[in-house]
């Protein structure tokens, strides 16, 4: 009945937190990926998919007289508590979640063996829709000041960062090589975003080695040379974004922070965001409040306070602000580090462009970000998620951080962003689904060790293809908005139901306006299909001597598109020249105003346009083969 | 008084704005050197204070009771004492006739004044519930309020009610407030009636007040028994014994059920509000110190205890079909709480424009929710004032905030309603109860707040309204788990600009909706130009090289068509795989099949990941 069944449980209960409905009966499933709930009791036939890779942790709770209770704990804050008849059985179960929740070795994650059925030209071409060289292009690298480099072409300045790597221009190779002997795990300083309209940039490393007293002639350099590429400003800021206490203890191990003495014209400072540990323990305090089954109105205040998880919250976010403020209106350079360079450092650059650039508030942009910041330079995944069975002390939720960031700025400037919520979430999932290749691994080197690019799949296309899921129907387009300036009072952080209760369907509001909105934008390009296709009838009917009848009043380019929802039929051997009165484009794929207004205004930079073709091929891919679903 | 400073309360740059501060009879007038306006009416404030003398000159504080806070220095100390002894005056009223209502003068004749009055009709209303009807009867018992001066003339009562019955029972319950119909549900025959606490100390009884309760509970046939629900701690309500009144005894009283459910009194609310007020003042706040400061002012909790006061009524009502007779001390504030919010989650019109200034007329208004001690309108005893009603209109705005297409109005109304509660502009809210107003001959010399709302009714609609989106949705049924209540920050720092999201989708929206049924519009009359034209030029549009497919029956269809058109979202259809109603119309089988077909350990993105739970 399942072919590639593992094990199947009759009898087993899988409770509700938030209903007293009587738990009903089901049947459990193991396959080789995913563990499979049916409630066939009732005519309501109701399915629970768990993803192996997505379980965090496995636990059987004392017998009681209903059973064995399993409890389920995913990475995605799903919780599952199953009831089930006899103990052997659940033995069972318990026994084979665990090793399938946590493979061994990286070639049994599921991207290996996912097929989406997807010709070798089209993964390819995933692969390649997110181009970081283009990126910089776009931030005018390079220029006068600043050079991609492949001085890490084999890994040998920093076997973290990418081969291609962009430093100011000034720098010497010599000063490269000496700078990254001087740096954690030879994390050098390198661009991460630079700020075109005044040439500030914001660079990245990890901590120097400089103990209680040692100093490195190429590292000072180094800063030299990225301060003086910024010619605006006389000094530039050095941000270490771990507590003070911390960066003096790693002074005893020969690390550190830099000693302002020994470098010119910079102004050091800390921004005290807590290392991984305290992150996950935070977290797990939090969840802990999430799963109280009904805690009072206090129970959940204090334990939100005691969690601490929206004080780290708000550091992160304040960091970021402190650096786009730097960046805009200082119009210095910041160089941020932390300890490695790869957590607290890769949620503040990528926040800070954010905030700096509208261009990493649309759909691709925040791919890019995301390839930029995190995966490139060396985000250890792997084991920040725990993808593979490892020192749990490594898992932390960075990643989680960022995202749920983004979002409270989404709370904050609800037009901003191209895209909504579930966009956040299914990115957030596919962090720990190991189904695509582009969150494996911890680093571009271990990657292509691994073969990601030949033998997995790249997530980026599959959002794109699902761009009607995700688009925020509030968007305002892409010049609507330069900088963010959010608020970062205490009032302005709230706890992210969407996330860590989202799958107590019992929690949230009773009413969508996402799909409200959705249906309301989607109703409104039909209409506007409607209108423009009855104005095409009207020159017809008015012959050419009434040309004005064409013109409606407060339709404006609104009429003039010609949108994806047409029916194909309707335009079928139409003669374009006739029915096209001057103002309809017949074949441009346009969603809203916003949307056009926005590739019209990217379309001197390349990239949106590369987006279009293997989105496209996808798209009739969908379309010919079978239901997208299966 | 010019060279004054006003200070922004978060800013933590210390930025002001210098201009002048003007006294009016009416309000304070703060002009800035860019010309920018602050009014503060004088009825609103709730505080003054003179802090220390600092170098840059003398600070006074204004609280206001919308919440405003404003910072002022002014440079010399002798002005700025006159400011304070001038605001102590002014805001604090002896007399009705001295509050701004009685010189508000909107240049509206007479008949429009006595129009405006007449916009909302409680027997209208009632009419509208369904009564009177053959087990719900008008009584005229209290016509010259002789049985109890805080209640309104009309009043309706049970047919079985006599008025002995009435009588009796008013004596036996404190302030006379005997047990008077506040809402009938039409399709369950149950109603909610509301009246004060009984007097029955350790043991007394009163056969009347058994006899009304059980005429109530006779007049539901669908169901014999009725709750009684004491809308106090249990613990208070036992205290009240030692006074000579109290509880229901069960034993007394047939066929009742009766229920505890500890809202705290006025005191404990005004208190929780300083402080929650307090903390959210505080300047450079930490996210900690505000979590545990909104913990310990217990703010949410009592909010969160109103709301589930009213679900415990609302399922009696809808799911027992049971009649429920709320009570708290005097039956002015609680009971006016849980009696409208549970009429609002029972009945859909209360959530247009027009039916909430019903409701707030009927519950609140004629029932004699004590609006001027509360808001404290003249000068008086400090431990009248209570947030009881601010309370009533945050519940509703957690509402909106779980139901966001349920309501016709938005928050905006809320907040409108609220200012005028403080404002004393109308005649509204003014006095303590209907015998008050009548004598004091508000609705002569004063004007109702309604039509003024109404006139600008555009400002205060909620663009998501749907008021069809779905029949069962009449009842709403919000979930009380403690996520969903969260910190009003529109309410409390409805005048600190900066803490605002930086944008405001309302008016988006607004547009959204107001394109299509434009484009909807377009539409139509372009149809209405071809059919016209295509009349005349028939025979030009044969001769057209025109596709195969005729457009004009096409395109005659579409717009009714709309609304049937299933959502363009494709999400919503992979989601009713997983999950169907009936086994008919999940495609559990179909997608079993393709399973089976399926290369190992092969599940695509959609039944992977995205849609896996359900």
């Amino acid at each position: 009945f399942y072919p590639y069944l593992i094990l199947q449980v009759e009898n087993v209960k899988l409770l509700d937190r938030y209903t007293n409905r009587k738990a009903a009966n089901g049947t459990l499933y193991l396959t080789a990926t995913h563990l499979i709930y049916v409630d066939a009791s009732a005519e309501v036939r109701k399915e629970t998919w768990i993803l192996h890779h997505h379980i965090a942790s496995v636990e059987k709770l004392p017998l009681t007289t209903a059973g064995c209770p399993l409890l389920i704990h995913c990475k995605n804050f799903h919780v599952a508590h199953f009831v089930i008849g006899h103990e052997r059985d659940c033995h069972e179960v318990y026994t084979s979640l665990l090793k399938l929740s946590q493979p061994v070795k990286a070639e049994d994650l599921y991207a290996f063996s996912y097929n989406p059925k997807m010709s070798k030209d089209n993964r390819e071409i995933g692969w390649k829709l997110i181009d970081l060289k283009v990126d910089y292009q776009r931030m005018g690298i390079p220029n006068d000041y600043w050079e991609i480099t492949d001085a890490n072409k084999d890994y040998e300045v920093c076997n973290t960062y990418p081969p291609e790597i962009v430093v100011p221009k000034a720098a010497s190779k010599a000063t490269v090589i000496g700078s990254s002997r001087f740096r954690s795990r030879g994390r050098i300083p390198v661009l991460s975003y630079l700020y075109k309209e005044n040439n500030a940039a914001i660079c990245r490393c990890s901590q120097p080695l400089s103990g209680f007293s040692a100093r490195c002639l190429e590292d000072e350099q180094m800063l030299q040379a990225i301060r003086e590429a910024n010619p605006g400003s006389p000094f530039m800021y050095v941000v270490d974004t771990r507590p003070k206490l911390n960066a003096m203890a790693n002074r005893a191990a020969g690390k550190g922070y830099e000693n302002e003495d020994n470098y010119e014209n910079i102004r050091f400072k800390f921004i005290g965001i807590e290392n991984i540990h305290v992150m996950r323990n935070s977290l797990q305090k939090l969840l802990e409040v999430c799963e109280a089954k009904s805690p009072s109105m206090s129970d959940f205040l204090t334990g939100l306070e005691n969690s601490g998880w929206l004080r780290h919250i708000k550091a992160v976010m304040d960091a970021g602000v402190f650096l786009a403020k730097a960046v805009k209106d200082e119009k210095a350079s910041v160089l941020v580090h932390c300890s490695d360079g790869w957590d607290r450092t890769a949620q503040v650059c990528s926040l800070a462009s954010l905030l700096l650039d509208p261009f990493y508030r649309t759909f691709k942009g925040f791919m890019v970000l995301i390839e930029k910041e995190w995966i490139a330079m060396g985000h250890k995944f792997s084991h920040r998620c725990g993808h593979l069975d490892g020192d749990p002390k490594e898992i932390s939720p960075v990643f989680t951080q960022f995202t749920e960031c983004v979002w409270q700025l989404m709370q904050q400037f609800p037009c901003a962003f191209e895209f909504n919520e579930r966009f956040l979430l299914e990115i957030h999932d596919h962090v720990y689904s190991c189904q695509f290749g582009n969150f494996l691994g911890t680093c571009h080197k271990e990657r292509e060790d691994l073969k990601i690019f030949e033998k997995t799949h790249s997530l980026w296309p599959f959002l794109l293809q699902r761009k009607q899921d995700f688009r925020n129907p509030l968007y305002r387009g892409f010049t609507a908005y330069k900088d963010l300036q959010p608020n970062t009072l205490p009032f302005s952080f709230q706890f992210w139901c969407g996330m860590y209760n989202r799958f107590d369907k019992g929690m949230h509001p009773k009413q969508c306006v996402l799909d409200h909105l959705l249906n309301c934008m989607s109703q409104k390009t039909k209409l506007e299909d409607n209108a423009s296709e009855l104005e095409n009838k009207l020159p017809f009917l008015d012959g050419p001597l009434l040309p004005e009848a064409c013109s409606l009043p407060k339709m404006g380019s609104a009429s003039s598109k010609t949108p994806m929802l047409n029916t194909p039929q309707d335009y079928d051997g139409d003669p374009p020249a006739v029915l096209t009165n001057g103002a309809v484009e017949g074949d441009r794929d346009v969603m809203s105003d916003t949307d056009q207004e926005n590739r019209e205004n990217l379309s001197k930079h390349q990239h949106l346009y590369d987006l279009e073709a293997p989105v496209g091929v996808l798209d009739s891919e969908a379309t010919d083969g079978k239901p997208e679903h299966h | 008084v010019e060279q004054v400073k006003l200070l922004d309360r978060f800013s933590t740059s210390n930025k002001s704005l210098t201009g002048t501060l003007y006294l009016t009879a009416t309000h304070l007038l703060f002009i800035d050197s860019s010309q920018r306006e602050t009014w503060i009416l004088h009825h609103h404030i709730a505080a003054v204070e003179k802090l220390p003398l600092t170098t840059s000159g003398c600070p006074l504080v204004i609280q206001c009771k919308n919440f405003r806070i404003v910072h002022f220095v002014v440079p010399r100390e002798r002005d700025c004492h006159d400011i304070y002894n001038s605001l102590l005056q002014l805001s604090r009223t002896a007399q009705y006739n001295e509050l701004y209502a009685f010189s508000y003068n909107p240049k509206q004749n007479a008949s429009e004044q006595v129009k405006g009055w007449q916009l909302i009709d409680l027997a209208e209303e009632y009419k509208r519930m369904g009564v009177p009807n053959a087990n719900w009867q008008l009584t005229d018992a209290n016509r010259e309020y002789k049985i109890c001066e805080t209640y309104p003339k009309e009043l309706y009562v049970p047919r079985t009610a006599s008025k002995p019955i009435i009588v009796g029972s008013s004596k036996f319950r404190s302030k006379g407030r005997f047990p008077v119909l506040s809402y009938y549900h039409k399709d369950k025959e149950a109603a909610i009636c509301r009246c004060s606490q009984p007097l029955s100390g350790f043991s007394a009884r009163c056969l009347e007040d058994e006899h009304m309760l059980q005429a109530i509970s006779k007049a539901n046939p669908s169901n014999r028994f009725m709750y009684v629900m004491d809308t106090r701690p249990k613990l208070n309500a036992m205290a009240n014994r030692a006074a000579g009144k109290g509880y229901e005894n069960e034993d007394n009283y047939s066929n009742i059920r009766f229920q505890f459910v500890g809202i705290e009194n006025i005191h404990v609310m005004r208190s929780s509000l300083q402080k929650l007020l307090e903390v959210s003042g505080t300047k450079g706040l930490s996210v900690n110190d505000f979590l545990s400061g909104l913990e310990s002012s217990g703010w949410l909790r009592h909010i969160k205890a109103v709301l589930d006061a009213a679900v415990f009524l609302v399922k009696a009502i809808a799911v027992e079909s049971a009649s429920v007779l709320v009570h708290c001390s005097d039956g002015w504030d609680r009971t006016s709480q849980v009696c409208s919010l549970g009429a609002l989650l029972l009945d859909s019109y209360y959530r247009t424009i027009k039916g909430f200034m019903v409701l707030i007329e009927k519950d609140w208004i004629a029932f004699g929710h004590k609006f001027s001690d509360r808001c404290c309108q003249l000068d008086g005893d400090p431990k009248e004032i209570s947030p009881v009603f601010t309370q009533f209109l945050e519940c509703v705005w957690n509402l909106m905030e779980q139901f966001p297409q349920a309501f016709e109005y938005n928050e905006a109304f809320l907040l409108q309603i609220h200012e005028h509660v403080h404002s004393c502009q109308f005649g509204n809210f003014l006095g303590n109860c209907q015998k008050e107003r009548e004598e004091l001959k508000f609705k002569e010399k004063t004007y109702s707040l309604w039509p003024f709302l109404l006139d600008e009714q555009k400002k205060y609609q909620n663009p998501l309204y749907n008021p069809d989106f779905s029949p069962e949705l009449s009842l709403l049924e919000p979930n009380t788990v403690s996520f969903n209540f969260k910190f009003w920050r529109n309410m409390y720092h409805q005048f600190d600009r900066s803490l605002h999201p930086r944008q405001s989708v309302l008016d988006l929206i607004m547009n959204m909706s107001e394109e299509n049924k434009q484009l909807e519009k377009d539409i139509k009359e372009l149809e209405a130009k071809i059919k016209r034209r295509s009349g005349q030029v028939d025979g030009v549009l044969l001769k057209e090289p025109l596709p195969p497919a005729p457009p004009a029956p096409v395109l005659l269809k579409s717009p009714p068509c709309f609304q049937k058109e299933p959502p363009l979202v494709p999400g919503s259809n992979s989601v009713r795989t997983i999950e169907g109603s009936s086994s008919a119309d999940n495609r559990y089988s179909e997608f079993m099949e393709e399973l089976g077909k399926a290369e190992p350990a092969v599940v695509s993105l959609e039944y992977g990941v995205a849609r896996m739970t359900c």
